[in-house]
């Protein structure tokens, strides 16, 4: 399978390359991403960060696709769709000087475009921790709705038991927000 | 007294519990939220949550009632009232998160109308600060009028000096309809 590379208005999401590890460790070093990711470590180690470029890099595509997103000048952030099949499961990151532009909420709405045409999933799952209201945001946005609110654990603030929102995306329901950037396949 | 729980179309309101501190602090602790309000800090750490739970529990509902806020799922924010013979005063915030959903409108009004209907209150007061449109838009649609203006040290944003309105809703001009909300 080819790398499915998706483009937006603004941005380009892409495979991740070796060459993004630098920027990738730049911004994902800051707590303000981390602790709103469940798997993300604080500090980020050159494995950690060296491991998340081969890892997603060479990824099954089958079932789990991690794009880099690009804004033009190089690694912005990143998001991922997880074991897809009839279902898939999402997440993100973006580097906090990218924070507060509607860059995500352009990328999730390619990704789940991406996954309705191209891989016919009926239901996308998204699960944010609920002091993230910008990602909730992001979701929202994207015709998600809230169901319900689970314990998730944090690596990053070491175990402690994080409460989060549920979110689902009924893709047999859904329609295409014409007001944002409309995703396709390059 | 017992405490008065409340309901509301979608919402609980009830008395604040231990069980809470952890939400509370997850929702709170945000700038966001605090910079909005004169006597919540920031950070607002675990140890303010604990504080801000027992007085909460240890009022006399009489007097003032903290009421939790909870869709189901636990705590969405908190909301207030004193009662000193026919005056009222509210104040109250909500997680971002939750914003923007209507949650605050059927909250605030299911208060009012117990202030009004329940505990001799003739009139309400409540003060929103000048740069916080939403919730002065909130108070004007349940019928609240500007009365003055005024500064206060909001702690929230560390101390620094803030220009609040006050604003006030005598019974009669009170507007109990969800309707209204369109």
């Amino acid at each position: 399978m080819i790398f499915p590379e998706l483009q937006t208005n603004r941005l380009i999401l892409r495979a991740i390359q070796p060459d993004d590890y630098a920027r990738l460790r730049f911004l994902f070093s800051d707590f303000d991403v981390a602790r709103m990711t469940a798997s993300f470590p604080h500090p980020i180690t050159d494995d950690w960060a060296r491991g998340f470029v081969t890892r997603n890099h060479s990824n099954d595509l089958n079932k789990d696709v991690v794009w880099a997103i690009d804004n033009g000048t190089g690694f912005i952030g990143s998001i991922g769709a997880h074991e897809i099949g009839e279902t898939a499961s999402l997440g993100y990151a973006l580097g906090k000087y990218y924070w507060g532009r509607g860059y995500m909420t352009e990328a999730v709405q390619a990704v789940v475009n991406y996954l309705k045409i191209e891989r016919c999933v009926d239901n996308v799952e998204a699960c944010v921790f609920l002091e993230n209201p910008a990602s909730f945001r992001v979701l929202l946005k994207n015709g998600f709705t809230p169901t319900t609110v689970c314990v998730r654990s944090s690596v990053s603030r070491g175990t402690h038991e994080v409460e989060a929102q549920e979110f689902k995306l009924d893709l047999a329901q859904s329609v295409e927000q014409p007001q944002l950037a409309v995703g396709g396949i390059r | 007294m017992d405490f008065p729980e409340l309901k509301t179309e979608r919402l609980r309101l009830r008395m604040i519990e231990d069980p809470d501190l952890s939400r509370l602090v997850q929702l709170a602790n945000s700038y966001e939220v605090t910079s909005r309000l004169s006597g919540m800090p920031y950070p607002f750490t675990e140890e303010y949550g604990k504080f801000y739970i027992n007085r909460g529990r240890n009022n006399d509902p009489e007097k003032v009632v903290l009421w939790a806020i909870d869709d189901g799922t636990g705590l969405i924010g908190c909301i207030w009232a004193r009662f000193e013979d026919a005056q009222g005063w509210t104040g109250y915030w909500l997680g971002e998160a939750y914003w923007r959903r209507g949650y605050m409108s059927e909250t605030l009004r299911t208060v009012l109308r117990f202030g009004f209907e329940q505990r001799s209150v003739t009139s309400f007061e409540a003060d929103v600060f000048k740069d916080n449109p939403a919730s002065a838009r909130l108070l004007h649609k349940m019928g609240f009028s500007e009365v003055g203006e005024e500064t206060i040290p909001s702690e929230g944003r560390g101390g620094m000096m803030v220009s609040y309105v006050r604003l006030a809703l005598p019974k009669a001009e009170f507007v109990d309809l969800a309707e209204a909300e369109g």
